[in-house]
């Protein structure tokens, strides 16, 4: 890749950052202010995800370990195993924490949320064709950078439905 | 256990979960999981639902 497509990345990466920045402090938060607010019962929740999360992270690293040791050559590039772990992390964290209500905070907007998260689905997985068009899925036998985006592109689509389910849900209850 | 007391001393007040939950200051879903006896709150949210519906904390949390 070369240094003026890096330099684009980066900068398109940046000005995606601002804009979810911008979003979150006018419109997805209620109140305006930057930090999200949770009571202690959201707060519990929160920190059992974590937890949850961590053992995933962790049970994941161990996996890999084990097939390192076992001389196992994975068709994938090891900043995609490491990024798919994340996303594996990130997956368990907030299915967790969107069931049982404690991912919106009480100043939130969720409805500004899920909009983000369409957006940023459909920004990933047009950045996933373009690669995947440009690079292929698969480069010297092994699943690179398209599949990092792939992987995005996957855990927006997983948050939104997550939280779509959840607002049906909601909607049975009351 | 499910909370009635609390159920009924809301419904006594005309307070909608969410009405309740905004008083106190805590999301809708804390003052559901509470009344379905879901979730045993801090002494802290206990005193600050008795304060808003007006009773005491044996009233409302005292298992009998």
């Amino acid at each position: 890749m070369g240094n003026s497509a890096v330099l684009a990345g980066e900068f398109t990466g940046l000005l995606i950052g601002l804009l979810i920045g911008a979003v979150v402090i006018i419109f997805a938060n209620k109140n305006h202010k930057i930090k999200t607010n949770y009571d202690e019962r959201q707060e519990m929740i929160r920190n059992k995800g974590f937890k949850y999360a961590f053992f995933a992270l962790f049970g994941g690293n161990l996996l890999i370990f084990i097939l390192n040791v076992a001389d196992v050559e994975l068709p994938l590039e090891s900043y995609t195993v490491q990024f798919t772990l994340v996303a594996l992390a990130l997956v368990v964290y907030v299915t967790y924490a969107i069931m049982k209500d404690g991912y919106f905070g009480l100043n939130n907007n969720v409805a500004s949320y899920q909009l983000i998260f369409a957006v940023l689905a459909i920004l990933f997985i047009v950045y996933a064709v373009i690669f995947i068009q440009d690079k292929g899925l698969v480069e010297n036998g092994k699943v690179g950078i398209s599949g990092v985006w792939i992987i995005n592109a996957f855990l927006m689509i997983w948050i939104s439905v997550v939280i779509a389910i959840k607002q049906l849900k909601e909607r049975k209850d009351e | 256990m499910k909370n009635l007391r609390l159920k009924a001393a809301r419904a006594g007040l005309d307070l909608s979960q969410e009405d309740l939950a905004g008083r106190v200051g805590v999301s809708r879903q804390t003052i559901s999981a509470i009344e379905k006896g879901d979730y045993n709150p801090t002494i802290n949210l206990c005193v600050a639902i008795c304060k808003v519906l007006g009773k005491t904390l044996d009233e409302l949390f005292w298992e009998e």
